[in-house]
């Protein structure tokens, strides 16, 4: 219904705009075309106000709005008649406040005229927020097939993903360092646990820790943020007691190295120095540390693999890295080692949006061919 | 002054030490940096947090007799305290209540902002560009022909390139497809050639900045170390 | 046998690489070459849009509009990043636009606060009426929907323990209506977060300050115009420096060292908190503040050297791989 009201008034102001161009001559003096009305989709605390000044500059080289909130006086809006909309929002700090606004008009000697027009609207908070319809229609639909394709691993039902280099190489990775008699270096990245890297570097860790332990390696796994410390100790833990091996596994093997970037850096790179790993992981989140730690591990002659989702990171590891998983790949690798229902419901969900959005923007392009935005406009408000 | 710039450069010289190789000096810097990290940590944590986001809205509140206010405080320093009880075998489980709040929270919030940031607004921009035109434009394909030159083929074919990119790029991510599938076999070299275009405009970009961490240091030792001692020494 | 050419090449040892390129970097730096860049448009859209903010704020004096600057970078980025937060900030001071700081991680605070009371200074700022610094507002989300209503709510007191309802500029600036623009500036992914909650959810214009290694992250959202603009490394710190400077030669004029200490001479009120800066300075101080004009466009001689020297040694290295294949190849 406001819309409808909305796009009258300014069907109105735009045949009042082109009646007062036709009838240049005609021009009413002091005229103008003064509108206020809530503002759309906020928290109901202000309105916004539109005024067209129609009288030539040359009478009315100024105006003068006077804004009143719930009666009391405000501050003075000064208009310069440049014959151009101006557009305001008028703040009024709290909801159903009543703004009055007051157009005078100052002709050639400066002389205050009217008021002119006065116009008055409510601030009324929205519920909704209806331009993000689109994105909470597109969220529903990704969080449903989440749940549905969730439910279907769930229930056991196979989910195909499909093999990925590098991770084959795991196996051979960590049999070296056995054949050599020198430590695994696991690096889940440098972030926090809420990142998405980070939870799916600990999910490779719980099959990498396995497979050290039942080879008997020994592990170092240097940690940045204090709750991942936290987890990847339970996980190594875990590991080692599903291999078999509880008798290997030492509470030191997952330690905080230090919580700064590049002081991490710094200690992580002494300790392989050091200790001289011959396989270093680097899963997760990286930062400007990527190279120092792929940089020394290379020094120090071990073989590397490493995967991310900083794309400013991935040129270090593809050039200084034996294995690299690029960006998602790191996501289907932690989902493929794991076989969680979580992680293959979700992985699978994900193509499916993709395929949709590509679907989405083919159609939006081809239909903009022809000129037609709405179909753009349909899905990706 | 001159004394703390001093023991900066120095301790910049030790780290750098590192290229040449390992050694006790380099172990200093590291040992003293990380030590000094961490204090440093606890006091601003103290002086920022504790005190700024717990006790000085508190003590206000009581001040102000905002009651409610108060309470509502309360509450939450009460559930935020649950986190410790990780340090306890027993009561471990109570420290889940702080966190599904804090995710939960996390999670309606971030959701749709985050799809449309990253997603609605990014594909709507590989199909127009900012001024609203669309980037798979018949006309400018026209112009190129009609007047070919290396601007025009430029504002040409860079709309399609960037739609051809992302698409392929996206199929190259399709993790449920088998490898066999002619649609990922198409599209995965491409896909590796935009990857690698990409990777490597970044990789420049990248040691851009590290140099630039490195005039930076070196800027601090010879322009303001270096005159600051010739002051020191010559006054 | 002789050792073939690009054999020679693939083993240089990295320790000489290193040498040369200490010199390469050193020669221009100590010969104080400076670097004159030509603009980018995405650092011009930045300067551009705080002109209007100062232009909306002439036009608007009772309700001005403030930048929010957030320091979200730490010190390990700040030979990088140093430059453009001090350029930009310079800007604001210069434009009299009232500037509120933060900063988003924990090693940054003291970084923060030392940057926002150097450059206000230089303009004799006033603390609470002109500028104001919120120390580390943890945690960030929360900071950032609490500037969608009231930030006083949330921030009961700034850095130095002032109460936030007794500070003037805050009773001006305390939700994003009155914010122009956000400038982050960050060696991490923090521009995305400002674009995802700021922009997204309110509206807001992000520009950016980001160091080269981020800078590729953030072409997509320049283009569909999430961000307004982005000085990526010490290339856009340099450009964003050089436009500062030939404005402020246009307000102050060239003796900026002359004008720095008249704010002080002309004043004799204490209006200036000695908690924040203490006013007047000392001659190493002045030259501090002269030398930080130009640090960018002076490392970026330096920069444009080591460039060229990585060229020549990509290439070389290029050559004696193609040349080593070869010999292979004919074996």
């Amino acid at each position: 219904m406001k819309k409808i009201l909305f796009l009258a008034l300014v069907v109105l102001v735009s045949l009042s705009f082109a009646a007062a161009v036709k009838a240049e001559e005609e021009r009413p003096l002091y005229g103008c075309e003064l509108n206020l009305y809530d503002t759309p989709n906020d928290d109901g605390i202000s309105v916004e106000l539109e005024f067209m000044p129609l009288s030539s500059p040359d009478e009315v080289p100024q105006y003068g709005i006077d804004l009143y909130v719930d009666g009391v006086f405000m501050n003075t809006l000064t208009v310069v008649n440049a014959q151009a909309l101006f557009i305001y929002t008028v703040p009024t700090d709290k909801r159903g406040a009543e703004v009055r606004a007051e157009v005078f008009a100052y002709d050639a000697e400066g002389t205050r005229q009217g008021p002119v027009q006065v116009e008055k609207a409510i601030s009324t908070a929205q519920w909704y927020y209806s331009d993000r319809i689109g994105a909470f229609i597109w969220s529903m639909l990704f969080i449903g097939l989440i749940m549905i394709l969730i439910g279907k691993a769930k229930k056991g039902q196979d989910i195909f993903i499909r093999r990925i280099a590098g991770l084959e190489a795991i196996d051979d990775a960590v049999g070296r360092a056995t054949e050599m008699g020198r430590p695994v270096f696991y690096i889940p990245g440098t972030s926090i646990i809420d990142d998405i890297a980070t939870l799916a570097s600990l999910n490779i860790l719980r099959p990498v820790a396995q497979q050290v332990a039942t080879y008997e390696t020994p592990f170092s796994v240097p940690i940045k943020d204090p709750v991942v410390l936290t987890v990847a100790q339970d996980i190594v833990k875990e590991a080692y007691m599903a291999a078999g091996r509880a008798d290997l596994h030492d509470e030191g093997m997952v330690y905080l190295a230090s919580v700064g970037q590049f002081d991490y850096a710094a200690a992580v790179n002494g300790a392989m120095v050091r200790e001289k790993p011959a396989t270093v992981f680097l899963l997760g989140m990286f930062w400007a540390e990527s190279l120092m730690l792929a940089e020394t591990a290379n020094t120090v002659g071990a073989i590397q693999i490493a995967g991310t989702d900083a794309t400013s990171q991935l040129p270090f590891f593809i050039a200084a890295c034996d294995y690299t998983l690029i960006g998602e790949e790191l996501y289907a690798a932690s989902a493929y080692m794991s076989r969680e229902p979580l992680l293959l419901g979700t992985l699978k969900a994900q193509d499916m949006i993709k395929g949709a959005v590509i679907f989405a923007m083919l159609l939006s392009l081809v239909f903009m061919l022809f000129g037609i935005d709405s179909v753009m406009n349909f899905f990706f408000q | 002054m001159l004394f703390w710039y001093t023991v900066a450069v120095l301790l910049s010289l030790a780290i750098f030490s590192f290229l040449w190789k390992d050694n006790p000096l380099y172990k200093f810097a590291e040992h003293l940096f990380v030590g000094t990290m961490v204090g440093y940590t606890i006091v601003m944590v103290f002086s920022q947090i504790i005190m700024r986001k717990i006790v000085d809205p508190i003590t206000l509140a009581v001040h102000n007799h905002q009651y409610l206010n108060l309470i509502s405080l309360i509450i939450a320093t009460l559930i935020g305290l649950l986190y410790l009880s990780r340090f306890s075998q027993k009561a471990q489980w109570v420290s889940r209540y702080p966190i599904s709040i804090t995710v939960g929270f996390w999670s309606g919030y971030a959701i749709v902002t985050s799809f449309k940031t990253n997603i609605l607004t990014q594909v709507r921009g590989t199909v127009v560009d900012d001024m609203g035109a669309p980037l798979l434009n018949g006309e400018l394909l026209g112009d190129f022909i009609k007047s070919p030159s290396w601007s025009s083929l430029d504002l040409a074919v860079s709309g399609p390139l960037l739609v051809f990119g992302v698409i392929v790029v996206l199929i190259y991510f399709f993790f449920s497809i088998k490898n066999e599938n002619p649609m990922v076999r198409f599209a995965n070299k491409p896909a590796l050639l935009y990857l690698m275009l990409g990777f490597g405009a970044s990789f420049g970009y990248t040691f851009m900045g590290r140099i630039s961490l490195f005039i930076g240091r070196m800027n601090f030792i010879f322009n303001e170390w270096w005159p600051l001692l010739k002051q020191t020494i010559g006054g | 046998m002789k050792t073939p050419w690009y054999e020679k090449i693939a083993s240089v040892d990295k320790k000489i690489l290193y040498v040369i390129m200490f010199v390469v970097v050193m020669i221009p730096l100590l010969a104080k070459w400076t670097y004159n860049p030509d603009v980018m448009d995405e650092v011009q859209d930045i300067y551009d849009e705080v002109e209007e903010i100062y232009a909306y704020n002439l036009a608007n004096p009772d309700a001005p509009m403030g930048i929010l600057f957030s320091f979200d970078y730490g010190p390990s980025t700040s030979a990088e990043l140093d430059p453009m937060m001090m350029s930009v900030l310079r800007h604001a001071f210069l434009r009299k636009i009232p500037v509120v700081t933060w900063v988003a991680f924990v090693d940054s605070i003291d970084l923060g606060k030392r940057i926002t009371n150097f450059i206000a200074k230089e303009y004799g700022a006033v603390y609470g009426e002109d500028f104001v610094f919120m120390g580390y507002p943890y945690p960030m989300t929360a900071a950032v929907v609490a500037f969608g209503s009231d930030v006083r709510k949330f921030l009961v007191k700034d850095f130095y323990g002032n109460v936030s309802t007794d500070l003037p500029l805050l009773n001006k600036i305390y939700n994003y209506k009155s914010i122009g623009l956000i400038v982050t500036v960050s060696g991490t992914s923090m521009p995305r977060f400002w674009v995802t909650y700021a922009n997204t959810l309110y509206g807001k214009k992000i520009a950016t300050g980001t160091t080269a290694v981020s800078a590729a992250d953030f072409y997509p959202f320049l283009q569909t115009k999430q961000m307004i603009g982005m000085m990526g490394g010490l290339r856009g710190a340099a450009e964003y420096e050089k436009l500062v400077y030939e404005l402020e030669t246009e307000l102050i004029g060239t003796d900026t060292e002359m004008y720095m200490q008249s704010v002080y001479k002309q004043n004799t009120v204490q209006k200036w908190d000695t908690k924040v800066f203490t006013p007047g300075y000392t001659e190493e101080e002045l030259r501090e503040h002269i030398s930080t004009r130009m640090t960018a466009r002076t490392g970026m001689a330096s920069q444009a050297a080591a460039h060229f020297f990585v060229i020549f040694l990509i290439i070389l290295a290029n050559l004696g791989y193609f040349f080593k294949r070869r010999a292979e190849n004919k074996r």
